[in-house]
């Protein structure tokens, strides 16, 4: 029940949505032209290195659209009044999110032509189908969710207020999907032990997963807003509020280490920590960034009062994050080749970055289209 | 179950094996270029199926050459399978891990379960499919033995029941302990393959990846298990969550009010 | 090969020496293996390089190319230092008996071990170094019956076994590692566990191909491995032998059929010049095999009816009694001439040879220095090439390195079919000849060779008819036209090639007594005659196709039915002589007929009513003890296998000369190379100090075959070895600063070339007497046509061969590596 109204954008602001246009321009083109000519042509993906930069960001873009249920956890679940104001942009964030990730999983597709295909086709053994489902069904939850900013804006009360009488079914539906397709993420990283080195690799993952995807989700709102924040020109979300979500992290992340930790203790595999090759110095930047940063900055009240304090730690996490996704999928030996003389190294192409950057433009574009479009803040 | 025993005391590299694979199943050439070494294709790909590595090897001081023939394990317990999103590799009985093209979508889960690095992808095709060894299946069907184990010259390759070919390998090594490491690779290998190896060096010597009894995604196999039970805790859990959370809400209401 | 394939796995050691088998032949250790895994066997390997032989071989030894005599005399001086020390452990019964160790040799002889590396009797010529021999002095002491004197006692100072004992004195086993590089620990090994295949039920088989014969010594190197073997009593028996690995599918055939200057089919003599008739030249050929020891068969005294024979069948009714068979039509040789590949290339870039057919060859690839004879090639006025495919010879003219239009040469290319689209039958290794069906039809035009020979000579015969000519009789009177193309066929033939091969076999041309009407297929060469009343083409081939069995070599029985399992399969097709599958078998028993080898036994003995039970005896009389028996060794005129073979050019016993081109001096005397070769262009020859200081040889590879016609055009094969590659041992590589894969080049003094690197521990540095000496191999497979393209390793090959072969050396010669390419 609440209305915005459209702010014309600053120079810079001009600026900023011109490139990020262009960039979903290139972003299209490079997309359109790999679906006409194949994989090998665009990218630097190969049968040793089948998955690359789409995949990771993918994984990682999921635990960023974390937000959503983290934040309708939160809100609605742990009825956290505070933080409802938080709820709509996390919503919003989750969706364009899990677009993104879907438009991209489209593209890695070797048979983007049968992406339906797990619908007909089931293997309930494999986690790739129950994440296929489970995001399926999330994304319709998103939708809903998503809808009454849609139909409050077209002015349909009948429709917003029916979808507010389900809210705690739908919620709990969206939180529980959540959590299976966070933590089956996680248990993609089970099921290729030779592919994840065992500073990552854990019987933990699928719950280590959950955690992070619920720690990133309340980083990713504070960075999310405080880029709104400066975008929009006034405190769409006050600090405090952020603040709060920074602080409910530090529980968060401190369990994420006990488990982390004491699983490489248990395991044995806690002298890799220390063996100063690439892994271990990986390993110790994703803890610094993505564990060590929130549990101790955000406990501060310095950093805390701090929009930049904030605005840094959450980029950290956020980083951090995507440092932990990518290790799923580089930190262990590539695919094993079946020669001597096979060449095994990767970096993606151009087209790779063009299409990635150009969906992400697209969800920044949408999301700031969406802000000033749909009822997603509060009047000031 | 049937399977094949690969005797590496018995081949000579002659790869009339791996021409075997191109001819029948028809599978156009690589081009490729010398590297320095006799290999050739150097990898396995979407059109090279089978493959004989060369390595030059000093064990128990002694100079080996060894030509090792690489194709799909056709494993007991495969990872493909189990990982494969839309179900498209299926585990026969007969042995053959077979693959239904109609099925692929394409997502190369496939390619990094397997701990042998075979499934291969179609990176020039638009509309790419996964592709990899089929043990001849339509041979097999036949009553024919795989087209690689007809063409060797040596018997280095003999196919036939799973169970017989263990006992002949365990003989052989049993007869000839200064020929042969004390070894059956594939028998207990990631659960078991169908194609089993055994070899005058010790494996990893020969490129062959170092694994363990169970199969490589055993621990995945008992978290996705438990999927009815880790969403119905779920949702218990969240209900019970927001109960609690109402109770206490309403309670503090009650109090105020 | 005197056995054959299958036989390979009754053996008790297997010894691969100038061969790569596993490589070249892997259908071979199908056999290998068994003889391994169910016989026992150990399989030792020498070879300069570790190849996918040595990699099956219980024993490798690395041995410098080009140094086999000095390899396997050094195991002969081991052998005979054992067999006076321990002479129960050979079968001294054969050497005695078989062999003519114990036969006396004229005191005036003396062997290379005296004269500083020559025999006596050595003339050199206008270079010192070569020239030919006397060889008055190369004969043994005889009786008034011209019988030869033994001393069966080997005692005798002038008995062939001392004076092998001298010949090899020097060549002790310091000696020869010093010269082959190998390691002594390890020749040692060999020379004891090959040793062991003396002793009686034992056999060893030697398998040989390129190796050992592509070499300006290389009937030496046989020679030596005859030797070792007669010693070591492994002639005639099974798992024994010696076996030529033949390359080509039929080239056993083509030699059978003799398609070299030197030879007519059968193995029968081309007349000379000097041979004004008939009777000149039978009665040559009958001196050279005459014998007065009623116990030897002298098999060649048979000679005349062979030759005959064939005569006959080339010329039918128009050869007669009368005109000496044809006799006076036949092309004769000029005495002293050689006409071998060499020769002729040589005689094509002197302008001399005008035309030229290369019938399925491809010298522009194979051939010795390459380069020269591409050159060569430029001088003819015409070429016909018959082959599947445009081959480097047939495209001369494209050669990147030639401007064509200083060529005035007429190429004619003549589309062949090859094996699978026609007809006919294919001579193995073993002498077995296999018939082969038609599997498809030829594409376009592509003809059998059979067919064109036949439209050619048609065309001939009517030129010759209506112009004339010098010769013409030898071409007009040929019985062809008419023939090979009435209709219906001749005597009963279903089609040309089933005319020619009842031909092969031969027919009765007139009545004979009560066993052959006119036309009817001979049963055995024994049944042919010198009187015209008989034909065949190849006494060897008579019996492959008679009148009671129908052509033999179509035959597709499996069963073995030798009753010790041996592995004749004496049913599955056909093979010669008289489809006897173990040559010289006679020597596989003892003096009363029992075979040394009970197991294994070929032939043995079982009474006068039944006699010999196995293999076809290498001649049906009874054994030695008995009235009316013949000795083993048939072929020789005194009927014993020969340790002293006056027959060859360079000398009755193997002696080490270094190739032609080679790092170092020959240690064992002062003749450095064979003095009986001729070399044909001595600046074209690597001098010490030329700076070319590393050994190469070429050799060939599984995925390739020969001058790469057929196999650089198959994508398949051409994907397995794209490209032509130079291996060389991690020290040279280190050396030079070499990585693998890199490209490199490899020169002579007579070309280069540019080949990809491959660095590997399979080839070792030679240690020689302290001196290091690194060699590196290339496959020669390659040419400028074709799916596969890169530089012929013949580029390097000198234009030089055996004494006696002519075969050229294409195994060991000098070059320098350098880095880099273009």
């Amino acid at each position: 029940m609440t209305t915005t109204t459209f702010k014309k954008p600053s120079a810079t602001g001009m600026i900023v949505l011109g490139v990020l246009a262009l960039l979903t321009v290139l972003g299209l083109i490079t997309g359109i032209y790999r679906l006409a000519v194949g994989l090998g042509q665009t990218t630097a993906l190969s049968d040793q290195y089948a998955w690359g930069l789409w995949l990771g960001f993918d994984f990682a873009l999921i635990a960023f659209g974390g937000a959503a249920f983290t934040m309708a956890l939160v809100v609605h679940v742990l009825n956290l009044k505070k933080y409802e104001v938080v709820l709509r942009p996390a919503i919003l964030t989750g969706f364009l999110s899990y677009v993104a990730v879907l438009v991209i999983l489209l593209i890695d597709l070797g048979r983007p032509d049968r992406f339906w295909g797990f619908i007909p086709w089931a293997n309930i053994h494999s986690p790739l189908f129950e994440v296929s489902w489970c995001i399926l069904l999330y994304t319709t939850v998103l939708a809903l969710e998503f809808a009454p900013l849609l139909f409050e804006r077209l002015n349909k009360p009948k429709i917003v207020s029916a979808i507010h009488a389900a809210v705690i079914p739908i919620t709990i539906a969206g939180v529980a999907l959540s959590t299976l397709h966070q933590s089956t993420l996680g248990t993609i990283g089970l099921s290729l032990p030779g592919r994840v080195h065992p500073l990552w690799w854990s019987w933990l993952l699928p719950l280590l997963f959950f955690l992070s995807a619920v720690g990133m989700g309340l980083s990713a709102m504070i960075l999310v807003m405080m880029i709104a924040n400066k975008a929009f020109g006034r405190e769409l979300v006050k600090l405090d509020v952020l603040a709060g979500l920074g602080k409910g992290s530090v529980w968060v992340w401190a369990l994420y280490a006990v488990l982390r930790v004491g699983d490489l203790l248990f395991t044995g595999d806690l002298g890799h920590m220390l063996a100063f090759d690439t892994s271990s110095i990986l390993f110790w930047i994703e803890m610094l960034l993505m564990v060590i940063a929130p549990i101790v900055l955000y406990s501060m009240q310095d950093v805390r009062k701090s929009a930049a304090g904030l605005t840094v730690t959450a980029l950290m996490v956020t980083v951090g994050l995507f440092f932990n996704r990518f290790a799923i999928l580089f930190s262990g030996d590539p695919i094993p080749v079946g020669a001597m003389h096979a060449t095994a190294s990767y970096f993606p192409s151009f087209i790779e970055f063009a299409v990635q950057i150009g969906v992400l433009a697209a969800a920044a574009l949408a999301w700031y289209f969406a802000a000033q479009l749909l009822p997603v803040f509060s009047e000031e | 179950m049937k399977a094949v025993l690969v005797d590496l005391n018995r081949c000579t590299g002659c790869r009339a094996c791996q021409v075997a694979c191109k001819s029948w199943n028809d599978n156009p050439a690589e081009v490729t270029m010398c590297l320095g070494c006799y290999d050739n294709p150097p990898d396995f790909s979407a059109d090279t199926w089978s493959l004989i590595r060369f390595d030059e090897v000093e064990y128990n001081n002694k100079f080996h050459w060894v030509f090792t023939k690489r194709q799909c394990m056709h494993c007991e317990e495969p990872a493909c399978v189990t990982v494969c999103t839309v179900g498209a590799l299926e585990k026969t009985p007969n042995g053959p891990v077979i693959y239904h093209p109609e099925k692929c979508i394409g997502c190369r889960y496939c390619q990094y379960g397997c701990p042998f690095g075979v499934p291969r992808f179609e990176w020039d095709n638009p509309l790419g499919l996964i592709r990899k060894c089929r043990f001849c299946v339509d041979r097999l069907d036949t009553g024919m033995e795989p087209a690689c184990v007809k063409a060797c010259p040596t018997d280095a390759l003999i196919f036939g029941d799973r169970e017989a070919l263990l006992t002949e390998a365990y003989g052989r090594i049993a007869d000839r302990p200064d020929k042969y490491v004390n070894h059956v690779y594939g028998d207990k290998e990631a659960g078991g393959t169908s194609w089993l190896y055994i070899s005058p060096v010790p494996f990893e010597k020969l490129g062959f990846p170092v694994l363990g009894e169970e199969p490589t995604v055993h621990a995945s196999e008992i978290v996705m298990n438990a999927t009815p039970v880790t969403l119905t805790a779920a949702i218990a859990a969240l209900s019970g969550l927001y109960w609690l959370t109402k109770r206490r809400d309403e309670g503090m209401k009650e109090k105020e009010g | 090969m005197t056995n054959h394939w299958n036989d390979l796995k009754n053996s008790d050691c297997i010894f691969i020496i100038g061969s790569n088998a596993a490589e070249n032949h892997p259908i071979s250790f199908k056999w290998i293996t068994k003889a391994i895994e169910e016989n026992g066997a150990t399989l030792i390997n020498v070879d300069p390089r570790f190849t996918r032989s040595s990699s099956k071989a219980d024993i490798y030894a690395q041995m410098r190319s080009g140094t086999d005599i000095a390899f396997i005399g050094g195991m002969i001086k081991w052998v005979l230092d054992d067999m006076e020390a321990n002479p129960s452990r050979y079968n001294m019964t054969y050497v005695t008996e078989y062999t003519n160790a114990a036969f006396l040799i004229d005191p005036e002889f003396k062997t290379a071990a005296e004269l500083d590396g020559k025999f006596s009797g050595f003339i050199p010529g206008d270079d010192p170094n070569f020239g030919k021999y006397d060889k008055s002095t190369w004969k043994w002491q005889t009786d008034a019956d011209s019988i030869p004197l033994k001393d069966k006692t080997l005692q005798d100072p002038n008995c062939v076994f001392q004076l092998l004992k001298k010949q090899f004195a020097r060549y002790t086993p310091e000696m020869v590692c010093g010269t082959t590089g190998t390691d002594q620990e390890t020749y040692l090994k060999i020379c004891e566990t090959y040793a062991r295949t003396g002793g009686i039920g034992k056999s060893g088989t030697i398998m040989y191909a390129m190796g050992t014969t592509q070499h300006t010594v290389g009937t030496q190197n046989i020679r030596s491995y005859a030797i070792l073997q007669l010693l070591l009593g492994n002639v005639g028996v099974a798992g024994g032998g010696i076996n030529a690995l033949r390359g080509e599918s039929n080239v056993q055939g083509s030699t059978d059929h003799c398609l070299l200057f030197h030879i007519l089919p059968g193995y029968l003599k081309p007349p000379v010049a000097t041979e004004a008739t008939l009777q000149d030249h039978l009665d040559g050929r009958a001196a050279a095999f005459a014998t007065s020891d009623p116990k030897s068969a002298s098999w060649w005294l048979n000679y005349p009816k062979y030759y005959v024979s064939l005569l006959k069948s080339w010329y039918g009714d128009n050869a007669t009694a009368e005109n000496d068979f044809g006799y006076d039509w036949l092309p004769k040789l000029n005495p002293g001439t050689n006409y071998s590949h060499i020769s002729l290339f040589e005689a094509m870039a002197d302008g001399i040879i005008k035309g030229l057919f290369a019938w399925g060859q491809n010298p522009a690839v194979s051939g010795p220095d390459a380069i020269t004879e591409r050159r060569a090639l430029q001088n003819l006025d015409w070429l016909v090439v018959a082959e599947l495919w445009e081959t480097e010879t047939a495209a001369f003219w494209k050669d990147p390195e030639v401007d064509p239009s200083s060529i005035g040469t007429e190429v004619f290319l003549l589309p062949a079919a090859c094996s699978y689209e026609k007809e006919g039958t294919i001579s193995n290794s073993g002498r077995w000849s296999q018939w082969r069906w038609k599997a498809v039809d030829p594409p376009g035009d592509a003809t059998p060779d059979l067919e064109i020979v036949h439209e050619l000579m048609l065309k001939i015969i009517e030129l010759y008819e209506t112009e004339g000519g010098p010769g013409a009789d030898a071409i007009t009177k040929l019985r062809w036209k008419g023939w090979y193309d009435a209709s219906p066929l001749p005597r009963g033939a279903e089609s040309m090639v089933d005319l020619v091969s009842r031909e092969i076999n031969g027919w009765a041309e007139a009545d004979i007594e009560d066993k052959y009407k006119e036309g009817e297929l001979m049963a055995s060469f024994g049944h042919l005659l010198a009187d015209g009343s008989t034909s065949s083409s190849n006494w060897l081939y008579t019996n492959s196709y008679t009148e009671a069995d129908g052509n033999k070599q179509k035959s597709r029985d499996n069963t073995d039915y030798h009753p010790a399992g041996i592995g004749l399969h004496s049913k599955w097709s056909w093979c010669w002589p008289v489809n006897r599958r173990i040559i010289y078998n006679r020597a596989s028993v003892d003096l009363n007929g029992n075979p040394w080898d009970q197991e294994h036994f070929v032939i043995r003995w079982t009474g006068p009513e039944t006699k010999w039970e196995g293999d076809v005896p290498d001649g049906g009389w009874p054994p030695m003890n008995q009235e009316g028996t013949r000795y083993p060794f048939i072929m020789k005129p005194q009927g014993f296998a020969r340790l002293f073979g006056p027959g060859r050019a360079e000398g009755p016993f193997p002696e080490h000369y270094e190739p032609l081109e080679s790092p170092i001096s020959n240690p064992l005397s002062g003749t450095q190379n064979n003095p009986a070769i001729k070399v044909w262009r001595p600046d074209q020859i690597a001098k010490p100090g030329d700076g070319y200081d590393i050994v190469c040889t070429t050799y060939r590879v599984t995925e390739h075959w020969q001058a790469g016609q057929m196999t650089r055009n198959l994508p398949w094969l051409v994907e397995l070895m794209p490209d032509v590659f130079v291996e060389m041992s991690e020290e040279l590589a280190a050396e030079k600063g070499i990585s693998t894969g890199e490209a490199v080049i490899v020169e002579s003094v007579r070309g280069s070339m540019q080949a990809t690197a491959i660095v590997t521990k399979r080839f070792k540095p030679f240690q020689l007497n302290g001196k290091t000496v690194h060699q590196i191999g290339i496959p020669w497979h390659w040419g400028f046509t074709g799916l596969s393209q890169g530089h012929s390793a013949n580029r390097l090959t000198p234009h030089v061969g055996d004494a006696n072969t002519m075969i050229p050396e294409y195994k060991a010669f000098l070059v320098k590596v350098t880095k880099g390419g273009a």
